[in-house]
């Protein structure tokens, strides 16, 4: 697998995020999908990745909608950094750091996400 | 739910830790009723980071996240706003009363 190199992300782009179902009842995003800050919040950079892709990546995509951020309204929120973080698996890979669970900054992060792919509905 | 049931690695969720959100909402829905007459809105309760549980309040005129830790023995934190300069913010113990965070349920 190749070592893709690390590229600055300007502010202008987004990010694509998986958000599973069980965190948007009523196909709404719900703060739950603002988690593991401390670490390292996984998305997908889009110059690397379409909202699709990033859904395919998921164990069970059909459990899972895409929401999509713009780096620089995340950047403007205070102690959050953005940093393109290839891995062999994924070129498009990005982490957004943040402090841990602070509900302030969720709250105002889960504001910057909008839909670019729904939920999808459940067979049955 | 178990370990990893998202395919994250995100960590299962305990039922002491959904029914101390629970208390604590019901707690303070009975609280405002008894005392002002007011029935607070309901938040959505849903699954939060590391096993813990949000409550999110989200309305025309405010919204507010409050998290309830996993940890049996940690304070629960919460930020609220009415999309504007009006905020609140901290941590409490979720087993008592808290009158400021009442105090910004029932005058939105």
């Amino acid at each position: 697998m190749t070592d893709w190199p690390k590229e600055q992300i300007p502010d202008e782009d987004r990010l694509f995020r998986r958000a599973h179902r069980a965190f948007c009842p009523n196909g709404e995003p719900g703060p739950g999908i603002i988690r593991g800050l401390q670490d390292g919040m996984s998305a997908d950079w889009e110059k690397h990745s379409t909202p699709e892709e990033t859904r395919q990546r998921a164990r069970n995509p059909n459990d899972n909608g895409v929401v999509q951020m713009v780096v620089g309204r995340l950047r403007r929120l205070p102690g959050v950094g953005v940093e393109h973080a290839p891995v062999p698996e994924s070129r498009a890979h990005t982490l957004v750091s943040g402090p841990g669970k602070d509900p302030e900054i969720r709250l105002k992060m889960l504001r910057a996400c909008t839909w670019v792919i729904g939920i999808p509905a459940v067979a049955g | 739910m178990e370990d990893d049931w998202d395919g994250e690695a995100s960590p299962g969720y305990a039922e002491a830790t959904w029914k101390r959100a629970i208390d604590f909402l019901s707690k303070h829905a009975r609280w405002a009723w008894e005392e002002y007459g007011v029935r607070i809105d309901a938040p959505r309760v849903l699954p939060g980071p590391d096993g813990s549980i949000d409550l999110h309040w989200k309305t025309d005129s405010y919204e507010l996240l409050l998290n309830m830790p996993a940890n049996e023995a940690g304070p629960a934190s919460f930020y609220g706003d009415d999309y504007g300069n009006i905020t609140v913010k901290g941590t409490l113990d979720p087993a008592a009363h808290n009158r400021g965070l009442l105090m910004w349920l029932v005058r939105r």
